[in-house]
């Protein structure tokens, strides 16, 4: 019997029919077409968000940072904090102006020559030699502590704002500190304020941001470059609405 | 009445009051430098504490230097301590 299922006129019929094969009308629209014609489509996360660098004017002109002394660090590398997606990148960590710490500078400075005032003065003379050095190295002691609490406090009080989120770490004292978070698309409002000879002369002011969340207002007291923050934090709303939009929502 | 463990190497008056006055004087003064240096520990301590609870809060770099930092301040002020007893 003549073998009819193998013969070679079939195979080529069938290699025809997939070079030629016929799709369904969805198969044939395009994956990435804009739903707003006036944004334009750019290379996305494999997640499907878009890079910083791709929507913020400020980012792109800022270069990643390690250094976890600076009171603006943009892209900061090797921070993270204890509530954070597994997606969720900071965009930029804010501390207080340096300019803002003078105060107990100044003021550990004077604690610090103190002792050689009085000692000029003879004021330690009533006491033994060894219990005048106990007092000094005492007083030394202290002041190590005033100088390492008013770090401690300078280092942990830090604003934080991610692609999702801005979050305010406060760390009040040694048994008091606090963490609010809010994300982007329920701010309202953002105000940035300079004031003072310092302010203006270190751009060095404040930024206001009031939510619908259940902290209503974040205030980032202290911190370097508010304008720019106030523009980075628009361009972050402006994304989340085009993420709202575009279906893009994590 | 003679305390000779109080006026060893003195010769001014036996008068008790006259050889107990500076003695207690720097006794008290010793004391109380020492309960202020416990105390200090206490802070010492809790600064460490501090330092543990916000490096897990926020992840930096930083983390292990600061708290190596706190420790060091604690051994200076447990020092400290050591030098007020033996003093």
């Amino acid at each position: 019997m003549p073998d009819i299922f193998n013969h070679p006129a079939k195979k080529e019929k069938i290699r025809i029919k997939r070079k030629f094969r016929v799709t369904s009308p969805a198969e044939d629209k395009p994956a990435d077409k804009p739903l707003i014609a006036s944004i334009p489509m750019t290379p996305k996360q494999d997640n499907g968000h878009r890079s910083v660098d791709h929507y913020s004017e400020v980012m792109r002109a800022e270069k990643p940072t390690s250094n976890m002394f600076k009171a603006y660090a943009p892209k900061p590398l090797g921070v993270n904090f204890t509530v954070q997606e597994e997606e969720e990148v900071i965009i930029l960590m804010l501390r207080q102006h340096p300019v803002t710490q003078l105060k107990w500078v100044a003021i550990s400075l004077i604690l610090a020559l103190m002792p050689l005032f009085l000692n000029s003065i003879s004021f330690f003379s009533f006491l033994p030699p060894s219990y005048e050095l106990g007092v000094i190295l005492m007083w030394y002691l202290f002041i190590l502590g005033y100088i390492f609490k008013s770090f401690l406090r300078w280092f942990f009080n830090i604003y934080l704002i991610t692609d999702e989120r801005i979050i305010d770490i406060d760390f009040y004292n040694m048994i008091r500190r606090n963490m609010a978070t809010a994300k982007i698309d329920r701010i309202e409002d953002v105000t940035a304020t300079n004031k003072g000879f310092l302010g203006t002369m270190f751009d060095e002011g404040s930024v206001v941001i009031q939510t619908a969340s259940e902290k209503r207002e974040f205030e980032f007291d202290g911190i370097p470059h508010p304008a720019r923050v106030v523009t980075l934090i628009n361009e972050l709303i402006l994304e989340e609405e085009r993420e709202t939009l575009e279906g893009r929502v994590r | 009445m003679t305390f000779p463990q109080y006026t060893a190497g003195i010769t001014e008056p036996t008068d008790l009051n006259f050889l107990l006055g500076p003695k207690l004087f720097f006794i008290l003064f010793k004391a109380l430098f020492i309960i202020g240096i416990l105390f200090y520990i206490i802070y010492a301590v809790i600064m460490i504490r501090q330092i543990q609870l916000m490096t897990e809060t926020v992840k930096t770099k930083m983390s292990g230097s600061l708290i190596l930092l706190g420790v060091i301040h604690l051994i200076l002020a447990l020092l400290l301590f050591g030098y007020f007893l033996i003093v």
